[in-house]
C-alpha cells in the first residue's frame, strides 16, 4: 500500500489476530479455531512454544508432525511422539543441572533428535541454539578452535552433540569445561517428570539464532516465545497458510529459513513437515521433488541457487507431479527472474505456474519474514536504468538504456513497518535506494551478551538491516548489502574474514588481497573470487591451491577462482585504499571477459 | 541382473578424468591424478561436486552411497569408491 510521499510502510494487522507487541493483553491470545487442524473448538491460551506443542499433543496426538526422510528410510513422528520425546530430553537436561535461562548448544547431524532436543530444552526453560556441525571439507581442529571464543562468550551449560564431535571437542578445546552430552535413542527412555516442564512466560527468550556471519562474527539473536509465535501467525496470514497445508524442506535447522519457516511454523501451527537431509539433498536434488509428489506438500522455501540446482539436476526424461504446491518461496539470497524463468521452463509440465514462484525477504533479527509477495499474483519485476542505479542510487525506468532487473520482495507482512534511509538517517522517498530499516512486533530481544552490537543495530525500536533497497508502490526491492557480507548459497560470509585467511598463505603479500562475490550463470548464485597480490618469486599455480585449501579448511567454503596479481596491481581508491567494488569491476571486465591465462 | 566386471584403477581414472573435464571445463593440458582435489580445480564446490557425482553415476551406471560422496577427499578416493562399488556389483548374483 502507498503512504503518500513518505517511505514508511505499515501493513495492517489482520482483524482476527490483532495484537500489540508491547502491551500484554488478551488480544494477543490466539484462537485454536483457525490453527488447530484437529478441529478443537475451545479457545486456547497458547502464548509459548511449549504450550502450543502441548496443545497439539493433546488435541491431535496422532496427527503427523514430521515425515523424516534420511537415506532410504522414512520415519513418521506424530505430535504425541514429538511431545513425549521432547519431554524426555527436558528431563535429561534437568537431571544434568540445566535450569531456566541456561544456554544449551546443539550440534547434530540430520536426525529427529534435532527436534526433540530443541523442544526439550525449551520445555525445561533453557535457551537452545542450533550450530552447524563441521563439514567434511573443514579441518576439524580449526572448526573447534574457531568456535572456542564464541563458546566462551555464550558460556553454555551443556553441549549436545554426537560421539565423533564430542571426541574432537574434548581433544581440541583445552579450556572448555562445559559438559558434553550425546544425543541418542537412550535419552528417549528418560521418564518425564513434572519438574522438567516448567511454566514459561511468553516474553522469555526461547532460543538463540546463530545464523549470520562466520564463526568469529556470529551473534546470538535472542528470540522470545511471543516474537516467534506472533511472527509465525503474521506470516501464515500473509501466505493464507491453512491447517491442512504442509511444508517440504531440505533446509538445515541452524538456518532461520529451516528453523523458523519450516520447523517452528509446523510446531506452532500443528501442521506437517516433510524433512530431508540437507547434505543428501545437495547430492540428490530430485529427492525434494519426489517428496513433494509423494506427500503432496503445499509450501517449500528455497534460496535462489536451489531453484537452479533442481533444474540442473533434473534428468530430461524425468517428471513429477508438483500440482499440490501453492508456492515455492525464494528467500535468503537475491532472487533472480532468470532463475524463475529456468525453473518454470523445466517444471511447467509438472504443474508449476508463474504464480507458484514467490519471494520473501527475511532476517533472523525479525524472527523470519519481513515481506512476502502475494500468492495470487506473479512476482513483479522492475527494470531500471543501470547507470542511474550505480551512480545516483535511483531506481528509475530506462527506456532504450541498459537495464537492471530486480524482483519484488513483496509487501510488509502484518505488523511490519519499513523505512529506507540515507546514511544521515533521513527517510527516503520511493524509488531511491538506501539502507532498509525494520520495525515490528517480533523484532529480536538483542544479541546475546553483546549489548554494544545490539545498540548499534537496534535504535528506537528500529533495526538497521544492512541491506540496501528501495520501495516502489509499497513493495520492497532489495539490491545488495551495505557492508562486505557475501551471500553464497544462502550462507553469509564476510569478505574481510576470507581476506584475513588468505593473508596467511605464504606467497600472498599480507593485506593485499580482496574477496569478492561474482555471478555464476550456471548455478545462478554468487561464487567467491579472490584477487591476491603475490611475491615476485611465487608459484602462481600453487597459490590457487593454497588459497582454496586455507579457506576451505577454515570456513568450509570453496573459493571459485583465484587471480594472482603482481605487487601494485590491485586497484585503489583515490585515498589509496584497496577497493573491493573497483576490483570486482576489474575482475568482471578483465578476467571474466578475457581468456586470462593466469587464473589459478 | 546385469553383471559387470570391475575395471582396473587406471581405466577408472581415465573415465573419471573424462567426466571431470566435461563438468569443470578443464583445459586440455590439465592433468588429473589420484591426488587431484577440489583445491586444484576451479569451480569445484559442493554444487558442482553434486553435478560431478551425478555424471559419474551416469558414466559408470552405478549408484554411489550418498554419505560417502561427501567424504571424498580427492580423485583417488573417488576411483577407489567406484572400484569398490563395481566389485560389489560384479559379485551380485
Amino acid at each position: 500500500m502507498r503512504c503518500g510521499g513518505c517511505s514508511v510502510r505499515k501493513a495492517p494487522l489482520p482483524a482476527s489476530e490483532a495484537f500489540d507487541s508491547r502491551i500484554g493483553s488478551t488480544r494477543r491470545e490466539i484462537s485454536s479455531k483457525r490453527f488447530a487442524p484437529g478441529g478443537a473448538k475451545t479457545p486456547i491460551l497458547m502464548k509459548t512454544i511449549a504450550s502450543r506443542l502441548e496443545y497439539f499433543a493433546q488435541h491431535q496426538p496422532q496427527a503427523i508432525f514430521c515425515r523424516f526422510l534420511s537415506g532410504k528410510t522414512a520415519e513418521t513422528i506424530t505430535f504425541a511422539q514429538l511431545y513425549e520425546r521432547s519431554l524426555a530430553y527436558a528431563a535429561y537436561f534437568t537431571d544434568r543441572g540445566v535450569v531456566r535461562g541456561d544456554v544449551v548448544l546443539i550440534i547434530l547431524k540430520h536426525t529427529p533428535h534435532l527436534f526433540y532436543s530443541q523442544l526439550g530444552a525449551i520445555l525445561a526453560g533453557a535457551i537452545p541454539s542450533f550450530m552447524p556441525f563441521p563439514s567434511p571439507k573443514q579441518r576439524v581442529d580449526l572448526y573447534w578452535s574457531d568456535h572456542e571464543a564464541l563458546f566462551n562468550r555464550i558460556n553454555p551449560t551443556l553441549l549436545l552433540t554426537y560421539e565423533e564431535a564430542r571426541q574432537a571437542a574434548q581433544a581440541m578445546l583445552s579450556d572448555f569445561s562445559t559438559p558434553i552430552l550425546l544425543a541418542s535413542d537412550q535419552v528417549l527412555q528418560h521418564k518425564p517428570h513434572p519438574s522438567a516442564r516448567i511454566a514459561l512466560d511468553a516474553d522469555e527468550v526461547a532460543c538463540l539464532q546463530h545464523s549470520s556471519g562466520t564463526t568469529n562474527l556470529k551473534k546470538g539473536v535472542m528470540l522470545t516465545h511471543r516474537a516467534i509465535i506472533d511472527q509465525v501467525m503474521a506470516y501464515s496470514s500473509a501466505l493464507s497458510f491453512q491447517p491442512d497445508d504442509s511444508i517440504a524442506s531440505w533446509l538445515p535447522l541452524y538456518h532461520d529459513m529451516g528453523f523458523i519457516a519450516c520447523f517452528m511454523a509446523s510446531v506452532i501451527q500443528g501442521t506437517t513437515l516433510v524433512a530431508l537431509d540437507p547434505f543428501e539433498w545437495v547430492m540428490r536434488p530430485h529427492l525434494l521433488l519426489d517428496a513433494i509428489q509423494e506427500h503432496k506438500t503445499t509450501f517449500c522455501w528455497l534460496p535462489n541457487f536451489a531453484f537452479s540446482h533442481l533444474v540442473n539436476a533434473a534428468r530430461p526424461d524425468a517428471s513429477w507431479d508438483l500440482s499440490s504446491m501453492k508456492a515455492f518461496v525464494s528467500c535468503s539470497e537475491p532472487s533472480k527472474s532468470t532463475t524463475f524463468e529456468k525453473f518454470l521452463a523445466r517444471f511447467a509440465e509438472c504443474g508449476v505456474t508463474r504464480r507458484h514462484l514467490q519471494v520473501c525477504y527475511a532476517l533472523a533479527e525479525n524472527v523470519f519474514a519481513a515481506t512476502q509477495t502475494r500468492l495470487d499474483l506473479p512476482v513483479r519485476t522492475m527494470l531500471f536504468d543501470a547507470e542511474a542505479f550505480a551512480k545516483n542510487n535511483l531506481a528509475q525506468p530506462s527506456p532504450g538504456r541498459a537495464a537492471l532487473s530486480v524482483l519484488s520482495c513483496g509487501l510488509p507482512i502484518a505488523g511490519v513497518s519499513l523505512e529506507v534511509r540515507d546514511p544521515s538517517g533521513t527517510v527516503l522517498s520511493d524509488g531511491i535506494m538506501g539502507e532498509i530499516y525494520i520495525h515490528s512486533p517480533f523484532l529480536f530481544a538483542g544479541y546475546y551478551r553483546l549489548p554494544e552490537q545490539t545498540r548499534e543495530k537496534l535504535r528506537d525500536g528500529w533495526y538497521a538491516t544492512g541491506d540496501i533497497g528501495f520501495i516502489d508502490d509499497g513493495e520492497l526491492f532489495v539490491a545488495g548489502r551495505i557492508d562486505d557480507m557475501l551471500i553464497i548459497n544462502g550462507s553469509n560470509y564476510y569478505a574481510h574474514e576470507i581476506e584475513t585467511i588468505v593473508n596467511s598463505v605464504p606467497a600472498v603479500i599480507p593485506g593485499r588481497n580482496v574477496a569478492i562475490a561474482v555471478d555464476d550463470p550456471y548455478t545462478d548464485t554468487k561464487v567467491v573470487a579472490v584477487l591476491a597480490e603475490c611475491r615476485h618469486d611465487a608459484d602462481f599455480e600453487r597459490i590457487g591451491q593454497d588459497v582454496r585449501r586455507s579457506v576451505l579448511e577454515r570456513l568450509g567454503l570453496a573459493v571459485h577462482s583465484v587471480v594472482p596479481l603482481a605487487r601494485g596491481e590491485l586497484l585503489k581508491t583515490t585515498s589509496g585504499k584497496i577497493s573491493r567494488k573497483t576490483n570486482a569491476q576489474f575482475y568482471h571486465d578483465r578476467v571474466l571477459n578475457t581468456d586470462a591465462a593466469n587464473v589459478g | 541382473m546385469l553383471q559387470m566386471s570391475a575395471e582396473s584403477d587406471d581405466t577408472i581414472l581415465n573415465r573419471v578424468t573424462k567426466v571431470m573435464t566435461n563438468v569443470f571445463h578443464l583445459p586440455g593440458n590439465f592433468s588429473v591424478d589420484r591426488t587431484t582435489s577440489s583445491v586444484n580445480v576451479e569451480g569445484w564446490d559442493s554444487l558442482s561436486h553434486a553435478t560431478l557425482m551425478m555424471e559419474i553415476e551416469e558414466e559408470f551406471k552405478l549408484e554411489l552411497p550418498t554419505d560417502q560422496m561427501f567424504e571424498l577427499k580427492n580423485v583417488g578416493e573417488l576411483v577407489d569408491l567406484i572400484s569398490s562399488e563395481q566389485r560389489c556389483r560384479s559379485k551380485t548374483p
